[in-house]
């Protein structure tokens, strides 16, 4: 059962990353601002 | 349950590939490094997920349907790296007749080297290269995570044994895939915005650590052990560092099972050991096959074709023993010995030098970080995670057949493509150099 949560949990995160990036491609072409949302990166850390 | 699940992600995979190459070539990598059909019993086991996506994404770039497409890069990784696949190929080619093992080995071996290949024409931005790593670590760590976590319900009695039919197949290999994707986890860790999503990779790095811990792997342990000393060593904050290994130790010492010490304990009586031995014995054919036949070797898996076993296993070299009558065909079981064998000491050579030019490479990026006018740490970061990783491969590699994983070829590409980004920054702050004293150099006259 844990199996098949993590698994499925794990497709989901691939399909939600897909759609994000999908979703930014199409803002940024009609100029508006992109993000990946909960996947999104930050800019450089402090060292 | 999990056949539907997976058909509805397809049906929701395949449009948005369709409509974006990059999606279509993140979805290549997931396929290739999770293998799906693996973790699914029914109707969608049969289903050829790499071959679809893989095509999809080749056929939308031939196409001239990739929005933000990159161009092949020329420089010495890959021209190295073509070279290396050139050579494979014509090893393949001309490769002994009675070595069965070959059309099958040479398939694999182009599927992933068209990942690498294809890369520079996807990865061509910041964001698309941190989309890839997560993907990576979701398609590759979602085996490391799955065995962590049985380790833990088992209260440390789960055996990993590895992941039948893939890349990873055995305990050893999966142990040193999932000590490779730790830097990448730490990274990602870094760098990621979202808090859930930072403590959902290090929980990921914790996990694969059980994993490696549960498979009872001496060269896993190996490859970890090196792994946090070159950490440590390479790290600039020293205190840190020693402070973050010393804790993942503790977690190690703490949480590993007897059975695991046990193991771990034979290293230091490995020429006793009968599986130690069979390894060696293994070398000592594969430097008997690249002997005869320096230049293409014997091709892919030489050593595991009885007939070419038997022919090498008396002839004396350097490695002085003799191999039992029952020990017979095996694995080569170094990923050095394993490209020698297959591809001779030309092979080897490139091989190694493609591995080499990472570390170049890593060096350059960190040049090119100090003379761009913006900050680019993460560059430097992700430079020093992927060498880590190959340092964990290089490492633990040395006792595992994993001379062609996809992964190396791929992280290797991503180095290249981090570098030639860094460059293209450089020769614009040059741009806008010269076109301010261009200006002011107007505004004086």
């Amino acid at each position: 059962m844990a199996e098949a949560l993590i698994f499925l949990l794990n497709v989901l995160v691939v399909t939600y990353l897909c759609w994000r990036v999908l979703r930014a491609d199409k803002a940024r072409r009609s100029g508006k601002s992109a993000s990946l949302g909960y996947l999104a990166y930050k800019d450089d850390a402090k060292r | 349950m999990r056949d539907l699940v997976m058909f509805g992600m397809v049906l929701a995979w395949l449009p948005m590939a369709f409509m974006n190459g990059f999606v279509a070539f993140l979805l290549w990598i997931y396929t290739t490094l999770m293998s799906p059909q693996l973790y699914l019993y029914g109707f969608m086991s049969g289903f050829r997920y790499v071959f679809v996506f893989a095509g999809l994404a080749l056929g939308l770039l031939l196409l001239g349907r990739v929005q933000d497409r990159g161009a092949f890069i020329k420089d010495k990784t890959m021209v190295l790296l073509l070279l290396f696949i050139a050579h494979a190929v014509t090893s393949a080619a001309i490769a002994w007749s009675s070595n069965p093992l070959v059309p099958f080995r040479l398939e694999v071996f182009i599927k992933g080297m068209a990942l690498a290949l294809a890369a520079p024409y996807f990865l061509t931005s910041r964001e698309r290269i941190h989309v890839a790593l997560i993907v990576i670590v979701a398609g590759l760590g979602i085996h490391g995570v799955l065995d962590g976590a049985k380790v833990i319900a088992s209260g440390g009695g789960h055996n990993v044994r590895g992941i039948p039919g893939a890349s990873l197949g055995d305990n050893n290999l999966l142990a040193l895939g999932m000590v490779m994707l730790l830097p990448l986890w730490l990274y990602l860790a870094k760098y990621s915005a979202n808090r859930w999503v930072k403590w959902g990779c290090l929980g990921g790095f914790a996990l694969c650590v059980l994993a490696v811990l549960g498979s009872n792997s001496r060269g896993g342990f190996l490859a970890l052990s090196i792994l946090g000393l070159w950490y440590w060593l390479t790290s600039p904050r020293k205190l840190v560092s020693a402070i973050f290994v010393a804790i993942v130790a503790t977690g190690v010492v703490h949480f590993a099972p007897d059975r695991w010490f046990d193991r771990i304990a034979t290293i230091k009586e490995a020429g006793d050991d009968q599986s130690f031995m069979g390894r060696v014995a293994a070398w000592k054919v594969s430097v008997n096959i690249a002997n005869d036949h320096p230049l293409f070797g014997g091709g892919f898996e030489a050593s595991q074709v009885g007939a070419i076993w038997d022919q090498y296993k008396n002839t004396p070299n350097f490695i002085d023993i003799e191999i039992p009558s029952d020990i017979s065909y095996k694995a080569a079981h170094s990923n050095y010995f394993q490209v020698m064998g297959d591809l001779g000491y030309l092979g080897l050579f490139l091989y190694l030098s493609l591995l080499a030019s990472a570390y170049v490479t890593r060096w350059q990026i960190n040049d090119l970080v100090k003379r761009t006018s913006s900050s680019n740490t993460w560059a430097s970061d992700l430079s020093t995670a992927i060498t880590l990783s190959l340092v964990a491969y290089m490492a633990g590699g040395a006792g595992v057949s994993l001379g062609y994983f996809e992964l190396v070829y791929l992280q290797i590409v991503m180095l290249t493509i981090v570098r030639q980004m860094l460059l293209r920054q450089v020769e614009q702050d040059k741009d806008v150099l010269i076109q301010a004293s261009n200006r002011a150099g107007a505004q004086r006259a």
